[in-house]
Formats: structure tokens, C-alpha cells, sequence
């Protein structure tokens, strides 16, 4: 069997907003190719937690570690190089009002300097994948929100990552479209990408039983799935 | 594509806040404008200081008889570095010149004789101000044979001194005027970049490099400072050749700098650019990196 190698590393971390701690002392591992939930009440600082990850937010103090890039010598610069090996997902979708499903996907292509054909084939491929390909050419206002969240799905996976984040992506949909993209990030999973997802979602995580880490009180502790 | 983009993103401001953009185009014109005039006032107004100071000449009065001829004196003169040209004039000539300048009224004067020979001297360009002037005043004083050297210092000085007024004014009005037009850039291009929030944090979010981000707003500012002084270029022209020249004719005789007036359009243009570019930069890197991400 093959030593799984860690993808995310957390250490002692301290962090939050304008010196209060949303998050004090937590560590965490995750693993290549695990799949993950974060669970907690609201406020517990779940989401604060992806920040840190995509590093939106630096820790002050402890160390975050993702891939190669870590918090305590990564300069701004290198930050878009970090996101360009992460997908991020959100309970809003985030996708741009003006633009069609096909150039909200290609549009990653086109910011981090790619263009041609092959962009073509690659959202093709992406769409299809979360079956989509069929309506490409509408616009997202014309889409369910299971369906936009698909979209925000093949646009986070448009540069092969590493690892999904996804903060609470079923949090506005009904829970058999959340059972849908339950699926797709399952798949995804398997064909080896790592998912760390927060979740109110109790249920679906008793459905999809995978490792569960809870914040509480600004701690991380892992949690029996099955208890929940 | 990666320039289509470019090219569509930073002229989409213009229809995102139009109303930002029409109002730094207006400061941005009016403020060029302004630079333009002062530039051009100082220019004509060297001019004219210069066209002044042409006329100012030492008159280098000799004591009778002269102590060597005219000759000796006149080769010695015309080799000295800060000399243009010297005249000499005889005492014959000067009474005749004072016999046409004053008419009957010289007839009073018994003789014409009290009236001395002299040399009268233009300086070149460089010796045309008040300290130059007066240290050739004084070498041509020591000369031997010298009774007098007469110029009017004060005018040089009054020239000088207004000179540096309408320098400094110039600079000052300047300097204010462009920071106003910094200010409304900084700001225009702050709020495009808030009306393009959504798109600059989805770019931010799947990796798109600060410089590729900020890069139309850059040349949303480039092109603003660039149409700003073309008009303020055109309104110049206009000012200068049409309304000017029709109620001032003397301006007629003053040249363009560079000879063409396209050259201070030219640099308006680009001076323009510049600013627009260098504050849309500023502004859009600060606000870029304030836009969050979720
Ligand atoms: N940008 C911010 N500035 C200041 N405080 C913030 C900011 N974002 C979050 N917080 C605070 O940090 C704490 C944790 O917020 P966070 O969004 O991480 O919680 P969460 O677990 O994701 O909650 P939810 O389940 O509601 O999404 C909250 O008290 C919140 O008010
Ligand atoms: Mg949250």
C-alpha cells in the first residue's frame, strides 16, 4: 500500500478577524486524495478555516501548509499560484451574470493565460462531466441552482486541482439536487482529487459517511460520522 | 484572445461608470488644459523677457581724446566671449543722433561737442541677465580709457524677477491642478473597480496573476489621460490660434514651442498617459487587493 502523503498541513493554528481569534490552536491533516467534512455550528469559523486554505486569510500564528506553499514565507505574488492548484466552491455559486455557462468555464483558461483550442475540447470535456454540456451556450440566470452549481463545479476543476474546497455546497439547494452534487464531488473524489467540504448537512454526510472533523470552540476535533 | 480581452475590459468601464468616466475625462481635459496654458504662458512670456532683454544694451562711454584707436579697441571687443555685436559711435554721430532725436531744441545747445564717444554693446544670450551683465559692466569699466559704462540694470532685474514669479506661479498651479486630476483617476478607477467587485474576486479566486488583474484598469487610465490631453491639446489650439489671435493680435508673433503645435499636443498626449496610467495603476492595485473574496 501506497504512504499517503499530506496535502494540507495545519499546525497550532491561531487565526481570525482584526486580532479576535476565531481559531486558536488547531491542527489538521489532510491527506492526497481524502475526502473530508467540516462540520460545526454557525460562526465556528468553518468557513475562516477554507480561507486560511486558499489563503485569503493568513493565521497569526501557527503554520498553514498547502502543497508546497506555506503561510510563513509565501509572498503575495505567489498566491495566485496556490489557487491555481485549489477549486473553491460556495453555497452562492459565485458565477459571472454576463457571461454564458461555456465562458464562465473558459474563462479560468483565459486569466491564467491560456487560449486555443484546446480550451475548447478542455470545457467541453468539463461540462460534459457534470452534465452540462447541452447548455453551454445559456446563461447562468437561466439555470437551476443545482445547475449553477455545477457549473461552479466544472469551473473549479478547470485546472486539474489537487483539492476542492467547498463551503457548504448544497446549502441552498433541495436535498435531492444536494444529493446530485453529493455525487459529482464524490466522483471527483475518486478519480482522486482531494474534497474538504463545510456542511450544515447532517444528513447527507450520514448518506456519504466519510472522515468528519467539528469545530468547537475555536478547536478541531475529528468526529464519528455516524453520531451526528 | 488574451488581448481581446484586455482591450474589451478596460473600455468596459466606460459603460460600467459612465459617470466617473465622463467626469475624469472633463477634470482630466481641463486639468491638461491648465498644464498646457501655463507651459505655453511661459513660454511666450520667455519670449517676450527675451525679446526684451535683446534690447538691452551697454553703452560704454570714451574719454576724449581716446586712448587708443578705435580699431584696437573694436577687435578687442568683438573677440570677447559675451559680446553679440558693438557698435561704435563717433562724436559726430552721436550729436547727429541727438540733433534728430531732440529736433530745434538740440539748436539751444551751443555745441555738440560735450557729447562723448561710445561703444554700444549687445550681450550674447547667455550674458543677458542682471549678474552677467553687471560683471561685464565692470570688466569694461577697468578698461583703460573708459570713462563710463551705462545699461539699464534695473530693467534686467525687474525681467528676472517677474520671470521667476510666473515660473513659480506657473509650477504652483500646476502641481495643484494635476493632483486633482490624480485624485479623480485614483478615484474613477476605484469605482470601476467596484462595479467589477464579481469579476475581479473570480478572478482572484481561480489564480489570475495582481499584475493580469489590474492591467485593464491600467489601460482604462492610460486611454483616459491619453483622449484627456488630445482634447486639451485641441482646446489649446483653438484658444491660442482662433479666440487669442482674433482679440490679441500681438500673441500672432509668438512661435509654438517646438515650432508646431503639434509638438504640445504631443506631449499633452503622452503627458497624459502618464498620469492616468501611473494613478490607475496606484488606485487599482490599492483597491484590487481590498475586494474580498467571499
Ligand atoms: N471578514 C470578517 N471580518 C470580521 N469578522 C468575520 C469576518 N468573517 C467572519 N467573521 C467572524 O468570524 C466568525 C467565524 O465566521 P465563519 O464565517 O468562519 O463561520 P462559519 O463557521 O463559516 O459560519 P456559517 O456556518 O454561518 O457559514 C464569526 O463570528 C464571524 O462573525
Ligand atoms: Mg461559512
Amino acid at each position: 500500500m501506497k504512504a499517503a502523503t499530506p496535502l494540507v498541513i495545519l499546525d497550532r493554528v491561531r487565526a481570525g478577524y482584526e486580532g479576535r481569534a476565531v481559531l486558536d490552536g488547531v491542527s489538521f491533516r489532510l491527506d492526497q486524495g481524502e475526502f473530508c467534512y467540516l462540520v460545526g455550528p454557525t460562526g465556528s469559523g468553518k468557513s475562516t478555516l477554507l480561507k486560511l486554505l486558499y489563503m485569503e486569510l493568513l493565521p497569526i500564528s501557527g503554520l498553514v501548509q498547502v502543497g508546497a506553499f506555506r503561510s510563513d514565507t509565501i509572498r503575495p505574488r505567489q498566491i495566485p499560484y496556490l489557487r491555481r492548484r485549489l477549486g473553491v466552491i460556495f453555497q452562492d455559486f459565485q458565477l459571472l451574470p454576463d457571461r454564458s455557462v461555456f465562458d464562465n468555464v473558459a474563462f479560468v483558461f483565459y486569466v491564467t493565460g491560456r487560449s486555443g483550442r484546446d480550451v475548447r475540447t478542455r470545457v467541453l470535456h468539463l461540462l460534459t462531466m457534470v452534465g452540462l454540456s447541452h447548455k453551454r451556450y445559456r446563461m447562468p440566470h437561466e439555470l437551476s441552482g443545482g445547475e449553477q452549481q455545477r457549473v461552479a463545479i466544472a469551473r473549479a476543476l478547470a485546472l486539474d486541482p489537487e483539492l476542492l474546497l467547498a463551503d457548504e455546497p448544497t446549502g441552498n439547494l433541495d436535498p435531492h439536487v444536494s444529493e446530485d452534487i453529493m455525487r459529482i464531488l464524490w466522483n471527483i473524489n475518486r478519480q482522486g482529487t482531494a474534497v474538504l467540504m463545510a456542511t450544515h448537512d447532517y444528513a447527507m454526510v450520514r448518506r456519504f459517511p466519510a472522515r468528519t472533523v467539528a469545530l468547537v470552540d475555536g478547536r478541531l476535533v475529528e468526529v464519528n460520522p455516524g453520531v451526528l | 484572445m488574451v488581448i481581446g480581452y484586455l482591450l474589451r475590459e478596460s473600455v468596459s468601464g466606460f459603460r460600467r461608470a459612465p459617470l466617473a468616466v465622463w467626469a475624469t475625462l472633463t477634470t482630466m481635459s481641463l486639468a491638461l488644459l491648465l498644464v498646457g496654458l501655463v507651459v505655453l504662458i511661459a513660454y511666450d512670456a520667455r519670449q517676450v523677457v527675451e525679446g526684451l532683454k535683446e534690447k538691452v544694451e551697454l553703452e560704454v562711454f570714451l574719454l576724449d581724446p581716446p586712448a587708443r584707436p578705435i580699431e584696437a579697441w573694436l577687435a578687442e571687443l568683438r573677440s570677447d566671449p559675451a559680446i553679440e555685436s558693438v557698435a561704435y559711435i563717433s562724436k559726430d554721430s552721436a550729436a547727429a543722433i541727438f540733433r534728430r532725436e531732440f529736433g530745434t531744441e538740440a539748436e539751444l545747445f551751443v555745441a555738440y561737442d560735450f557729447l562723448p564717444a561710445s561703444f554700444r554693446i549687445h550681450l550674447r544670450p547667455a550674458w543677458r541677465n542682471p549678474d552677467s551683465a553687471a560683471a561685464v559692466a565692470r570688466r569694461l569699466q577697468a578698461m583703460e580709457g573708459v570713462d563710463e559704462v551705462v545699461y539699464n540694470q534695473a530693467l534686467l532685474l525687474r525681467l528676472e524677477e517677474n520671470v521667476r514669479l510666473v515660473s513659480w506661479m506657473g509650477a504652483g498651479v500646476g502641481f495643484v491642478v494635476l493632483l486633482a486630476a490624480i485624485v479623480l483617476v485614483v478615484n474613477t478607477i476605484r469605482l470601476t473597480v467596484y462595479a467589477k467587485r464579481l469579476l475581479i474576486r473570480t478572478m482572484k479566486l481561480v489564480g489570475a496573476t495582481e499584475w493580469f488583474i489590474r492591467l485593464p484598469f491600467v489601460l482604462e487610465g492610460f486611454l483616459l489621460g491619453m483622449l484627456g490631453g488630445a482634447l486639451a491639446g485641441g482646446m489649446l489650439f483653438v484658444l491660442r490660434e482662433l479666440v487669442l489671435a482674433s482679440y490679441l493680435p500681438a500673441f500672432q508673433v509668438l512661435r509654438w514651442p517646438g515650432e508646431h503645435p503639434l509638438m504640445l499636443w504631443g506631449a499633452l498626449v503622452l503627458f497624459g498617459a502618464l498620469v492616468g496610467m501611473l494613478s490607475a495603476s496606484f488606485s487599482a492595485k490599492r483597491f484590487i487587493r481590498r475586494t474580498p473574496l467571499s
